[in-house]
């Protein structure tokens, strides 16, 4: 409950932000008029779904609040019957990648697409793409199978047949314009 | 109609590149169908940029083969591995994984396999009959009621959001508000777009769609790499293959009452597959006579809930080609490919594009055709491609979201459209919002946004226009109803 009231604070308070400063800018800006109902210009539904957004950020957040008032209230008695999870021995290693995983790796991903699509253009596709399989191939590999990292040549060999299987069916084949 | 589509059936038959295309859509359909995690919307998301070079019907013919496929594919990994491919398996995986423990493995995927095939035809045959009819009446339809048909859609899929249906809300409204970035069509007055040129003609709908549905996928699949291992995988194989003709033969009225559930639960608008597969599945159970069996490998139990699956696939595409309004996320990726070929789905495709209209159907049923005989002769080999390891198959959808999404507009700009709402899509998921609602919004934005205008303007402002139009009235009443019945519901049992 604890996680779950904090993501909907979080989230209401950037759902408030973000359509606070939509509707701030909608309507401040001077060639775009308000729209009244007779004759709605190009702000009315615009401006209409940022009040609601605006709306339902703030109904988040009080949810939210709603939740951390009954979580303190309840603490006290909890407190008492709590115990503590002690891991069991090995429990921790065995985790540690997948751990690993759960923090690092969607924002490594993002990371490297970034890098990836910047590249492409210096790079060309062939090339960008080959290293940007290997990588992965090769990290998640790692991640998934570390008892057998002899086995790692397949990964990079498996990036170079997906990049020629690529440009062989969208370049050549379909003519798919590739970046 | 009748002389439409047997000109379609020459056509469609006459074509290789068209019969290619299917059986290729089918092929790959089935393949990222079966892979957990992948359904068919994604499935879709990533194979929309092939079909960028080809014609319309081609092109159409591919995707809905990819979707008639992909919808049986789910199944095969809840039978084989007990994890449904697709959120409509679950059902499947209740009775199929029993049966395959229970050394029945390939007689579970042939009892889903039939239960694909007539459920599929049942919504053929509707879709057929009903949507001419239905897109005559939709001339009718004036702009008050396609403004409250839309509110009546992104209200019902904000309903059936899995969690709290506040986020749905919230998801949709984000939607429709990035659907009015961009030029104004009524006024061409520049608005929202944060000062940056390439948003003046407004975010386009398939970067978007690859991001939320494909690119996110990839980062959540990336969190739980490892989580997962212990996954067993010897237990996929396959023995026998076809069932009694004595069991089968019990199944067919389930199979027919399935489909006729799937069709019509998969027309309304963003209630879709998933519900209808459920109610189906409980409608079996209650009219079994061994009820106990369920739960333990009940044929009728796959067969029903399968043949709904497939039938929704028709089903769903009778408000999409329509009215122009999406029956679930696939048929808002179907829609999105519609646009960039240059056709816009809603009564005047039906008039202006018979032919191609037709032609759809005829791919659907060539489609379904191919699904049986290619899910038939390849059961025994289904556990090899559930083995697809992660290091090819996520790095592999990340680039394939970068070529389509560049593919749109040969841009560059819409890769990064494509990244953003990959992240997007990827925190809303941590935040518990749903994603299909955004993408129901985007799409159905300008439809909401031209006529809600417009019935404004011609009603002079009177907001009661949409209340004195009795089809209208209806409509919002539902929406209405949707809305407020959790909170009754909730009272009533307080007061219990």
């Amino acid at each position: 409950m604890t996680v779950s009231a904090r993501t909907d604070l979080i989230t209401g308070v950037v759902i408030l932000s973000a359509s606070g400063a939509g509707l701030y800018d909608v309507l401040r800006r001077a060639p775009v008029r308000h729209g009244m109902m007779g004759d709605p210009g190009p702000t009315f539904l615009p401006s209409l779904l940022l009040y609601l957004l605006l709306a339902l950020g703030a109904a988040l957040v009080l949810k939210a609040g709603v939740d951390f008032w009954r979580i303190a209230n309840r603490a006290a008695s909890e407190r008492s019957t709590r115990t503590a999870t002690i891991p069991r021995e090995g429990e921790v290693s065995d985790r540690s990648a997948a751990q690993w995983a759960q923090r690092f790796a969607p924002p490594l991903m993002v990371g490297s697409l970034v890098v990836y699509i910047s590249s492409m253009p210096v790079l060309g596709f062939v090339t960008a793409t080959f290293a940007f399989l290997a990588g992965w191939g090769v990290l998640i590999y790692l991640i998934e199978s570390r008892e057998r990292p002899w086995m790692l040549w397949r990964a990079i060999v498996e990036a170079a047949a997906v990049t020629a299987l690529l440009v062989f069916m969208f370049g050549a084949g379909l003519r798919v314009p590739l970046p | 109609m009748t002389e439409t589509l047997l000109e379609a059936i020459q056509l469609v038959f006459s074509r290789p590149d068209v019969l290619g295309f299917t059986l290729g859509g089918v092929v790959l359909g089935i393949m990222l169908g079966i892979l957990p995690g992948i359904g068919s919307v994604m499935a879709m998301a990533v194979l929309l940029p092939l079909t960028f070079g080809l014609d319309s019907i081609t092109a159409v013919a591919f995707l809905i083969a990819v979707y008639s496929a992909s919808t049986y594919g789910g199944s095969v990994s809840a039978i084989l591995l007990g994890i449904p491919g697709t959120a409509q398996s679950i059902t499947t995986q209740l009775e199929g994984y029993p049966m395959m423990k229970a050394g029945r493995g390939g007689e579970a995927l042939t009892f889903a396999i039939f239960g694909s095939a007539v459920g599929g035809f049942i919504g053929l045959g509707l879709l057929v009959l009903f949507a001419p009819i239905i897109a005559r009446l939709a001339f009718n339809l004036q702009s008050t009621e396609y403004a409250a048909l839309t509110i009546l859609a992104l209200t019902l899929m904000a309903f059936v959001s899995p969690g709290a249906m506040t986020k749905g809300i919230i998801s949709g409204a984000f939607g429709l508000l990035l659907a009015t970035i961009g030029m104004d069509a009524m006024t061409f007055t520049p608005r929202l777009d944060l000062g940056i040129r390439q948003l003046r003609s407004g975010i386009e709908i398939i970067p978007v769609i690859v991001g939320i549905f494909g690119m996110a996928e990839v980062l959540r699949g990336l969190g739980q790499l490892g989580a997962d291992a212990a996954v067993n995988h010897s237990l996929a194989k396959i023995r026998r293959l076809l069932p009694e003709w004595s069991e089968l033969k019990k199944t067919i009225p389930a199979s027919l009452r399935g489909g006729l559930i799937g069709t019509f639960i998969g027309a309304l608008p963003a209630v879709g597959a998933p519900v209808a597969v459920v109610i189906s599945y409980a409608q079996e159970q209650r009219l079994s006579r061994n009820p106990e069996r369920f739960g333990k490998g009940a044929p009728e139990g796959i067969v029903g809930p399968e043949s709904c699956n497939n039938a929704s696939v028709g089903g769903a595409l009778i408000p999409m080609m329509t009215l122009g309004i999406p029956g679930n996320p696939v048929t808002a990726v179907l829609l999105g490919a519609l646009l960039v070929h240059g056709l816009t789905p809603g009564p005047r495709l039906f008039r202006d594009h018979a032919l191609f209209v037709s032609s759809t159907f005829v791919s659907l049923g060539l489609a379904i055709i191919l699904t049986t005989v290619i899910a038939l002769a390849a059961a025994r080999y289904f556990a090899l491609i559930v083995k697809l390891p992660n290091r090819l198959l996520l790095p592999m959808i990340g680039v394939l979201a970068v070529v389509g999404s560049f593919a749109v507009n040969n841009s560059f700009f819409d890769v990064w459209v494509m990244l953003v709402f990959g992240v997007v899509g990827y925190a809303m998921g941590l935040a518990g919002i749903p994603a299909a609602p955004l993408v129901f919004g985007l799409v159905l934005g300008p439809i909401l946004e031209t006529n809600l205008r417009r019935a404004l303007m011609v009603s002079e402002g009177d907001p009661t226009v949409f209340v004195t139009r009795p089809i209208s009235l209806g409509l919002i009443l539902i929406a209405v109803t949707v809305l407020v019945w959790p909170f009754i519901s909730a009272r009533l049992k307080g007061s219990r």
